[in-house]
């Protein structure tokens, strides 16, 4: 059993926000975008990851109202791939054992903050994490965001934002803090 | 600078939406203070984090879904029945319509299996790939509202016997179907021998070679086109609550119009091909329906009552 959509038809979804167009572009250009990895040296887990990537930057671009597409869908995600790996392959090659260690200290300081605002994020509640992710990820209006959570209008969507954005800043304040005094 | 004003500029200059004077303006604040300078290091880590934290979730998402192996060519069995599994779950709890349709043509077969052209071939693939993937696909009730779902069940001359008499048709599965499969898959395994030629390098890559790519491997209307498909391929399912029509439907401009609340139960049409024309089969909510596939004018759907004929539907349905 097969369905087929146009690809407007994804993007008019994707700009609805049903992720389900995105399982539709992952289980139709799988083997595809796959194939592309595992002939240039790469492996099947890789080549996931890369391809689930490209459908992300292609979900955040959609969403946003960045995307102008001049060709098919899956076109663009395949040179979507073609870079992501390229990118990869290159960070591989070039990347000496010194030059890991330093990017993968920094890394380490920047990812320890991010994982304590993570778990703030956690504390938030899921209405504040949507809307915070509609707001920075998807980069939805206003308005979008009003319709997607159910809010009267533009105004309170942007009063919500508000509150759960400075209720994030002052737990991982706190957080911080405590974090700056333990260093 | 007023402190509202000034997150309101953080925020927009963390987003990369500050352009112009505005951007030159916070950058020189930016660089006179280092408050101003921490604060940003953070809300980029807070912007960062809730990106990251949205990626991990659609990630999870699609690490869910269950896709046939790639490197060993086959489909895993126990993958494709979680799928069904879950899938299942979803029909019930999302409340799911679908449109199938199962297209029963005794030429095609042989055709393909005398020519195995590439692309005929991707598409039987696709086919026996996709029936592992079904149920999740099926589950999802966004995509169904105007999709043409197909099953394409190739069988022998001998393989059906249908009789275009609408209250008396008897469909006989039997197993020739279970040998066609079998043949579709052999054919698969011809096809992943010559998709090697396909695939570019990635060195080498250049818009040609991309183009051609394009034309062969990522292009699912030319699939469909290449084939027996194609009719299928030009009908749309459309479903339309009116008020006046409440379990109706019509064929017209290749689109198939239901009318009724046929987004909130899953649905199967059920399409058999023979020499004299199409016969359709409209499955929902445990009962089959017959429809005429040049019915232009909005038709009641009409119940099948014979019980022979339901359970030799039922026999192919659910293969």
């Amino acid at each position: 059993m097969k369905i087929f959509l146009k690809d407007s038809d994804v993007i008019e979804k994707i700009k609805k926000g049903e992720e389900s167009a995105l399982d539709y572009l992952y289980k139709k250009n799988y083997k595809m975008m796959v194939n592309l990895v595992l002939k240039n040296n790469g492996t099947e887990d890789e080549a996931k990851d890369v391809f689930q990537d490209a459908l992300i930057v292609f979900w955040q671009k959609t969403t946003s109202g960045e995307l102008v597409m001049t060709s098919k869908i899956s076109t663009y995600l395949y040179s979507v791939c073609q870079n992501l790996w390229r990118k990869e392959l290159e960070r591989k090659s070039k990347h000496s054992n010194e030059e890991k260690d330093v990017a993968e200290s920094v890394d380490y300081e920047v990812n320890e903050r991010v994982q304590i605002i993570h778990k703030c994020l956690d504390e938030i509640g899921e209405a504040c994490k949507k809307i915070l992710s509609y707001y920075y990820f998807e980069e939805l209006s206003m308005i979008d965001i009003a319709d997607k959570m159910g809010f009267a209008n533009a105004d309170t969507a942007k009063t919500k934002k508000y509150k759960c954005k400075q209720e994030l800043d002052k737990l991982i304040k706190t957080k911080y803090s405590v974090k700056d005094f333990l260093d | 600078m007023e402190t509202n004003k000034l997150n309101e500029l953080t925020e927009l200059f963390v987003r990369g939406k500050l352009h112009g004077d505005d951007l030159v303006a916070f950058n020189k604040q930016l660089e006179a203070d280092p408050s101003l300078a921490t604060e940003v290091t953070l809300q980029k880590n807070i912007k960062t984090a809730i990106v990251e934290n949205r990626k991990a979730a659609l990630k999870s998402r699609l690490n869910a879904i269950q896709v046939p192996s790639v490197t060993t060519g086959s489909t895993s069995v126990t993958s494709s029945f979680t799928a069904l599994k879950a899938a299942s779950v979803l029909l019930v709890c999302a409340g799911v319509s679908v449109g199938s349709y199962m297209y029963y043509n005794s030429v095609s077969s042989e055709k393909v299996a005398d020519n195995q052209p590439v692309n005929s071939t991707e598409s039987i693939v696709n086919e026996s790939v996709a029936k592992t993937q079904e149920s999740s696909v099926v589950a999802n009730s966004e995509l169904t509202k105007e999709n043409k779902v197909v099953e394409n069940v190739n069988s022998a001359a001998n393989a059906t016997n249908v009789e275009n008499e609408e209250s008396s048709t008897t469909v006989s599965a039997n197993a020739e179907l279970t040998k066609t499969k079998k043949r579709n898959f052999n054919l698969f395994k011809s096809k992943a021998k010559a998709e090697t030629k396909q695939v570019p390098n990635l060195d080498a890559l250049d818009d040609k070679s991309q183009a051609n790519v394009t034309s062969h491997e990522d292009n699912p209307e030319a699939l469909v086109t290449s084939n027996n498909i194609q009719k299928l391929s030009d009908v749309d399912i459309k479903t339309i609550q009116d008020g006046a029509h409440k379990f109706h439907y019509r064929m017209k401009d290749h689109v198939l119009y239901l009318y009724g609340e046929f987004n909130n139960t899953p649905y199967e049409i059920l399409e058999f091909n023979d020499k004299d024309g199409n016969l359709l089969y409209f499955y929902y909510d445990n009962n089959y329906y017959s429809m005429k596939p040049n019915q232009e004018a909005i038709t009641k759907l009409k119940k099948i009552t014979d019980k022979k004929l339901i359970s030799d539907l039922n026999v192919v349905r659910v293969r």
